[in-house]
């Protein structure tokens, strides 16, 4: 019987032992000794190995084993220490903050301890690299189911980047349900931005210095209003495509949709004199040409084009080279040489880096719809030597795309479907001097399962170093009693 | 507690019991309501906004939309029968028919609105109960893409832009395709609903059933193993497709054929038709009046289609009445309104 006692009695107390060492409370000896370090933390979003900016908001995340029990996370910064319990790892911003600006240029160390109820707690061990480098304190995307090309109760939104507050640009609740989208800056700038508002009452909305026009950016040349497109450093110009859309479907289930355009040319906007300019060379009807965009400078447009072929049954002998062509930033004219840049691959959405090193852009088997190519990938050029610079550590084995730069040319965001392969999120990752290319990390959320819980994708990820500073009850006006201004031929 | 508040507070609990009573009355006057309603999360006041004040007509079609994705055929039959001319309930009318093996047998006891009976038009005028109903079908023949592109329209569509119903779908879609991650965020999504909990687990990809492993083997063996890129509206492409996947595909070939039919386009039906040897009334027609139409009706060449005489005698009949009455079409509908070759000479498209 007395043995009996104490056998109970030790068997208490190896599981008092072992429950102290996986929670709250337990002496760090005993935690040690119970514990078995492991690699590949379990977390979600994955934010091990991470290069972050110094002005980012909280990195919240949970630990996503299912089997986990109770969690301790301690982060290591120039010589101090923060702890944080729970599976859940959420912030207060003022102590995010603080780490942060302790850490600039450096790294922190973190330890996670799960505890499990039926088997040793275990640890893990990573680290956040701070970069000196910010990231641009705004992000607008519009945010919309999986893309179908189909739509209802659309926003497009400003996401501050160095907290969680959001800010409501253009709601579909202000503009009867009109699609929107598209919503970009010129070379992060705030107060140089477009986008678009679809239907009966929309138009192109510009925001030039404070000031909002709606615009009708078509003539009577053109194959239909603009779609794509970027603004001329010198806000004058816009360079635009004008696209006739086609949506197909594959039969492959999770090829999903295919869009391809039946048409396609580009045009130039002179927003001083409300002209279009279409440049016989760069709207040939035996060639598609897409995705223009201005180099850093404003001396020369990027844009991608391809022969036309037979579609939908082409499709796969559908190919964009990208190509540069000359811009007089006084005239408005293109220059009629065409250089190649890249070819054998179909390239979509050049982007040039603000201080005119780099050219992003994403690569993809075929086509020019690539949100749901699991081949597409990003790709960086150094213009001055044009190398082509890998961008693996950015890439994922799904699509990444739709990127944008911040305005110090550090930082590049972009949409990605990796994980689920069906909801874009928004990936930031730094680009150094030297082009080196850092592990991405997701947008952070105030709630770590955030990205888990929401059925909507985020569409166009956009940077810019300040607020565009107008919100949707403006944009509802605009819509609903201005008219769009008319543009006509040269 | 004052009086007024008193009062007030029995005033609140009376009016609540008054619509926890009328939700009551609805529930057991209209079921489907209720059914529908949770299948999209909705609650009761959202219901109504949602499905417009309960009326028998609406649920009607709720009660087909909510047993054909419960895969109760014989209810669907049973509730679609009832022909009122509906392209909806021909849509639920044929696809029960389908899931059961006699679409041929019994396409023309109902009305055809041309394809539109088979496969719901998607577009800006459709409504958002079709959208939604308008992916059963391709789900049940195995071709994924559209049906999810019918889930995720339906979940755009929808009002709370979610639901326990698109959830199931794209899991189970997911699944299918062999998209584990996809699959495991709406499984895990819809397991925080209770009532579900149950189909969640079986269904986690590491622990499924056998049940639903065999499921799972049997709509992967449906799914077209060949790609290609087709308009929306291309059925014809898809299910030739599936066909290729899976020449065992019978739900498949008979969308197939009696597409072709209900187009009248007898080229491809005799094409498509080739020599699978299905039998019912409908194929037997199409086959004479192509052999007819193309001044090849011989002996010979019937006997290389499984035509019945009784068919046979039943088509010279209605040509013969057909050529004495001018082609008028009174003398031929009381025997022959409900045959292929009644549909093939009178029906019209109404393209409202």
């Amino acid at each position: 019987m007395k043995n009996n006692t104490i056998s109970l009695f030790l068997l208490f107390f190896i599981c008092l032992i072992q429950a102290c060492g996986t929670g709250s409370g337990a002496s760090d000896l005993v935690r040690e000794r119970f514990m078995v370090a492991e690699e590949g933390a379990p977390i979600s979003p994955d934010y091990t190995s991470v290069t972050i900016p110094p002005n980012i908001a909280p990195l919240n995340f949970r630990y996503s084993d299912p089997d986990a029990w109770k969690a301790e996370t301690v982060f290591e910064y120039s010589g101090k220490q923060l702890k944080i319990r729970g599976l859940k790892v959420k912030w207060s911003e003022r102590k995010w903050k603080r780490m942060l600006h302790e850490s600039v240029g450096g790294e922190i160390s973190v330890k996670g301890t799960v505890a499990y109820r039926n088997a040793p707690a275990k640890s893990y061990g990573w680290k956040i690299y701070v970069s000196t480098d910010p990231v641009d304190p705004y992000l607008s995307y519009r945010l919309i189911e999986p893309g179908y090309e189909v739509w209802n109760e659309v926003c497009i939104v400003e996401r501050c980047t160095e907290d969680f507050k959001e800010t409501v640009l253009s709601s579909y609740a202000n503009t009867s349900n009109a699609c929107m989208n598209c919503h970009v800056h010129c070379q992060g700038r705030g107060d140089l931005s477009i986008f678009y508002l679809r239907g009966p009452n929309g138009g192109a909305i510009l925001n030039r210095d404070g000031k909002l026009r709606k615009l009708s950016l078509k003539d009577s040349t053109m194959i239909s209003g603009t779609v794509y497109g970027e603004i001329h450093p010198e806000g004058r110009f816009g360079v635009f495509s004008s696209n006739i859309i086609i949506p197909g479907f594959h039969t492959f289930g999770n090829k999903r949709l295919e869009v391809f355009d039946s048409a396609s040319d580009l045009c130039i906007a002179d927003f001083d004199s409300n002209r279009m300019i279409v440049p016989g060379h760069l709207a040939r009807k035996d060639v598609l040409e897409t995705f223009p965009a201005f180099s850093a400078d404003g001396d020369r447009i990027f844009y991608c084009s391809a022969d036309t072929v037979s579609l939908p049954g082409d499709i796969l002998n559908l190919k964009y080279s990208l190509n540069s062509v000359s811009f007089n930033a006084e005239t408005g004219e293109c220059g009629i040489d065409v250089e190649v840049l890249r070819e054998g691959v179909s390239v979509c959405h050049p982007k040039a880096s603000p201080d005119g090193r780099f050219l992003v852009y994403t690569i993809a088997g075929y086509g020019t719809f690539p949100i749901w190519h699991t081949e597409c990938d990003l790709e960086m050029m150094e213009l001055g030597t044009g190398r082509i610079i890998s961008m693996e550590p950015a890439n994922s084995d799904r699509s990444d795309s739709y990127h944008s730069w911040s305005s110090n040319s550090r930082w590049l965001v972009f949409a990605s479907k990796r994980g689920d392969g069906q909801y874009g999120k928004p990936f930031f990752c730094h680009i150094g001097e030297d082009g080196s290319v850092s592990k991405p990390f997701v947008l952070p959320q105030k709630d770590p399962s955030f990205y888990e819980k929401t059925l909507k994708s985020f569409n166009i990820p956009d940077l810019s170093s300040s607020s565009v500073g107008f919100g949707y009850k403006t944009i509802g006006r605009i819509w609903k009693d201005v008219p769009a201004e008319p543009f006509g031929a040269n | 507690m004052s009086k007024a508040a008193k009062i007030c507070l029995v005033a609140v609990c009376a009016l609540l019991l008054a619509l926890l009573a009328a939700w009551g009355v609805v529930s057991l006057r209209f079921p489907y309501y209720r059914q529908y309603g949770r299948m999209l999360g909705l609650s009761p006041c959202k219901t109504i906004k949602y499905c417009g004040w309960p009326k028998k007509d609406v649920e009607w079609l709720l009660s087909m939309d909510v047993e054909s994705f419960r895969g109760d055929w014989e209810k669907v039959r049973e509730y679609s029968a009832e022909d009122r001319h509906s392209m909806l309930g021909t849509y639920f009318y044929n696809l029960s028919n389908a899931m059961q093996g006699r679409l041929g047998e019994g396409l023309m006891d109902h009305y055809q609105p041309f394809e539109r009976g088979l496969f719901l038009p998607v577009n800006d005028k459709s409504t958002r109960f079709a959208i939604t109903s308008a992916g059963e079908v391709w789900y049940r023949l195995g071709e994924m893409t559209m049906a999810e592109h019918s889930a995720i329209l339906g979940l755009i569509f929808s009002p709370e832009h979610y639901g326990p119903r698109y959830l199931m779908r794209l899991a189970q879609i997911n699944l299918v395709n062999g998209e584990d991650e996809a699959a495991l965020k709406y499984l895990r999504m819809l397991g925080k609903h209770r009532g579900y909990r149950q189909w969640v687990s079986e269904r986690f990809p590491g622990s499924q059933t056998p049940e639903v492993e065999g499921w799972l083997s049997h709509m992967r063996s449906l799914v077209p193993k060949k790609d290609t890129v087709h308009y929306a509206s291309d059925a014809r492409t898809s299910l030739r497709l599936l066909l290729d996947a899976s020449p065992a595909n019978n739900m498949a070939r008979e969308y197939l054929l009696c597409y072709d039919l209900l187009v009248k386009d007898l080229d491809s039906f005799i094409k498509d038709y080739g020599n699978c040897g299905l039998s019912a009334r409908v194929y037997q027609e199409g086959i004479l009046i192509y052999l007819a139409s193309n001044g090849i009706l011989s002996e010979e060449t019937v006997s290389k289609y499984p035509v019945s005489e009784e068919v046979l005698s039943d088509f010279f009949e209605f040509s013969d009445i057909y050529q004495k009455n001018s082609g008028a079409m009174a003398p031929l509908e009381k025997k022959f309104g409900k045959t292929y070759m009644f549909y093939f000479r009178f029906a019209k498209r109404n393209e409202k």
